[in-house]
């Protein structure tokens, strides 16, 4: 990448983030780097082992999912209603999710990831983020527009994912 | 029951099975390393190994969904499905000895199946390649095998001997193992060969062939088909005995005329009716024949005036108008036959001027036994006569008024006749002629 191609990705970033209008050193409460965001989100292979990492500073987070949102991702919002704290089943238009306690380990959960429709994007992440928190996880091949990934329910990824007050993006 | 220890080898490793689990239905079946939890890479083909349709251990097995824990990681191929097979099977029946991360022979371990090969839906084991390969990377713990006196079961597809033949021809410790038989080699054809080998025939069994299916199926249907017909059949036999034994019962009951009509009747009604009457005709036929081959009948002339005793000489197919004839009837065969015998004259009485009320039936009735004569007088007439004789081996009554009627109203024989057929009588009508003769002289 060229410096004129980072300038220009650097001001389309700041325009999704409507942040330019505002932009002024004096009001950030904490350094963001919108060239890393931009280029995470552009090379989310290079960065996979970091991102975990990166999403824990909020501002970072903020401006990741704003730009996943906007640029294209297969999203779920909150649930407008849940009859427990922990969700362990979720479906919208675009994907369902199942969540299958494993039969030999009580610690261990199978996250079953369903695409409904045909989808371009190449889906690499689940991202999910809730109450200023968010977690992501790697996806494996999809095989017949569905993907099975092994979850513990003591990280925090369980908590985020079951937690009905999250949103989920996947790209 | 003795327990099994299932060793898959791969070009790289001596792989163990640390763990089975059925999981939830709704979860793929997964192969992961040592309780870990990342998935490896072979477990879509794992998956699709395991679930039916494409899978054979759902199958066998009866559950979809299973957690498989390997000591060692497999990235790819699938020579994996012979042991992996052996060992889910091992585990429903509770015969599998599970290796552990670190050792793959146990204290429990009595016996190691170490198979390598993939297997189709139908079982049969395929063949697989680097053979060479797996067995040398296994080198090492088949000798450790050995050394600790554990029985070796090498499982191979049959396609693979040649290959296996090649590695032993150069390894004197597998010839050894052999010879002392504590490695034991089974090329196999399918998977069933290998627990009829272990002597676990109940564990897996054959299931029976479709043909055999097809032919009990086959077996059930010509029994349904015999069945349908012996239905048939009887359904049919009811139906025409229902139409037969009315009319046996009126012959045996002598009700004639009903019998008549009702022949009559089934001469003109549906099919079976009419095949009835027809076999009911054609039985009567052969009755009347046989009496009538049973009877012979001879005309004899006689005149006791010694001028014209030389006119009437028997055998002539003419006979003198002053012969007096004899009728002799003769019985030929073995039962006794009745006789009625009816002599009427061929001239209308009406048309002579002759009141036949008063007229005297001319009729003889009587009883032949075998090979017996019964001798007829008929009286010289002038006038052209007809004589009717009916027979039959049982004496019936109402013989002689039928012959009465037909005496005084002639229009009445044909009628007779028709009877008499129906009823199996046999009959014989014989016409005496008064006739002039001209012979030339000169």
């Amino acid at each position: 990448m060229d410096n004129k191609d980072k300038i220009s990705d650097t001001f389309l970033a700041l325009n999704y983030l409507n942040l330019s209008k505002y932009y002024s050193k004096s009001k950030l409460k904490s350094k963001l780097n919108i060239n890393m965001v931009w280029d995470v989100y552009l090379n989310p292979l290079k960065y996979q082992n970091q991102i975990n990492e990166f999403l824990k500073k909020k501002v970072f987070s903020d401006a990741y999912f704003l730009i996943l949102k906007n640029e294209g991702c297969i999203y779920q919002a909150k649930l407008n209603a849940a009859s427990n704290d922990r969700v362990f089943s979720r479906s919208s238009n675009e994907f369902k999710i199942e969540i299958v306690k494993s039969n030999k380990n009580e610690d261990v959960y199978y996250l079953i990831l369903k695409i409904i429709n045909d989808i371009d994007l190449q889906l690499l992440n689940l991202y999910v983020i809730c109450d200023n928190e968010s977690d992501c996880i790697k996806l494996p091949i999809l095989n017949d527009k569905q993907a099975q990934i092994l979850i513990k329910k003591s990280d925090n990824f369980f908590n985020l994912i079951t937690n009905p007050n999250a949103e989920i993006f996947i790209r | 029951m003795k327990k099994y220890t299932v060793i898959i080898p791969t070009t790289n490793n001596v792989v163990g099975i640390n763990d089975i689990v059925k999981e939830d239905p709704l979860v793929s079946s997964v192969i992961c390393e040592n309780n870990n939890l990342e998935a490896l890479p072979i477990s879509p083909f794992y998956n699709s190994f395991v679930k039916s349709p494409t899978g054979i251990i759902e199958k066998l097995i009866g559950h979809p969904s299973f957690r498989i824990d390997i000591t060692k990681p497999i990235h790819n191929g699938k020579s994996w499905q012979l042991a992996i097979a052996i060992a889910h099977i091992f585990f429903k029946n509770n015969i599998l000895n599970f290796s552990n991360e670190n050792q793959l022979l146990t204290k429990k371990t009595e016996e190691i199946i170490w198979a390598s090969g993939t297997i189709n839906s139908n079982l049969e084991i395929k063949k697989i390649n680097y053979l060479d390969q797996k067995i040398y990377n296994s080198m090492n713990f088949l000798k450790n095998c050995t050394k600790n006196k554990v029985q070796i079961n090498i499982v191979l597809s049959i396609k693979n001997k040649d290959d296996f033949n090649s590695v032993l021809s150069n390894n004197e410790f597998l010839k050894d193992a052999i010879k002392t038989k504590l490695i034991k080699v089974l090329f196999l054809n399918n998977l069933y060969d290998l627990f009829d080998h272990l002597n676990l025939k109940n564990i897996l069994k054959k299931p029976t062939k479709r043909l055999s299916f097809f032919h009990k199926s086959k077996k059930t249907l010509s029994l349904l088909s015999v069945i349908f017909v012996t239905i048939l059949f009887a359904l049919m036999f009811n139906h025409v005995w229902q139409k037969t034994s009315p009319l046996l019962n009126l012959n045996d009951n002598k009700n004639y005329s009903l019998l008549l009509t009702t022949l009559k009747t089934y001469r003109y009604g549906n099919l079976t009716e009419r095949v009835i009457a027809y076999f009911y005709d054609y039985i009567q036929t052969l009755q009347a024949n046989e009496i009538n081959k049973q009877i012979r009948i001879n005309f004899i002339p006689y005149n006791d005036l010694e001028t014209n005793k030389l006119k009437c000489i028997p055998g002539s197919q003419s006979i003198d108008h002053v012969c007096n004839l004899n009728l002799e009837v003769s019985n030929i065969g073995i039962d006794t036959v009745f006789l009625w015998a009816l002599k009427f004259s061929n001239l209308n009485l009406d048309d002579i001027g002759i009141q036949k009320t008063n007229k005297k039936s001319d009729i003889v009735n009587g009883m032949i036994k075998s090979n017996e004569t019964f001798l007829i007088d008929i009286k010289n007439s002038h006038e052209p006569i007809t004589v009717f004789i009916i027979y039959s081996k049982e004496f019936d009554i109402k013989i002689i008024d039928w012959l009465k009627r037909v005496d005084k109203e002639k229009s009445l024989l044909e009628t007779t006749i028709k009877r008499i057929k129906t009823l199996g009588y046999g009959y014989t009508i014989k016409s005496i002629k008064n006739v002039k003769l001209i012979e030339n002289k000169i």
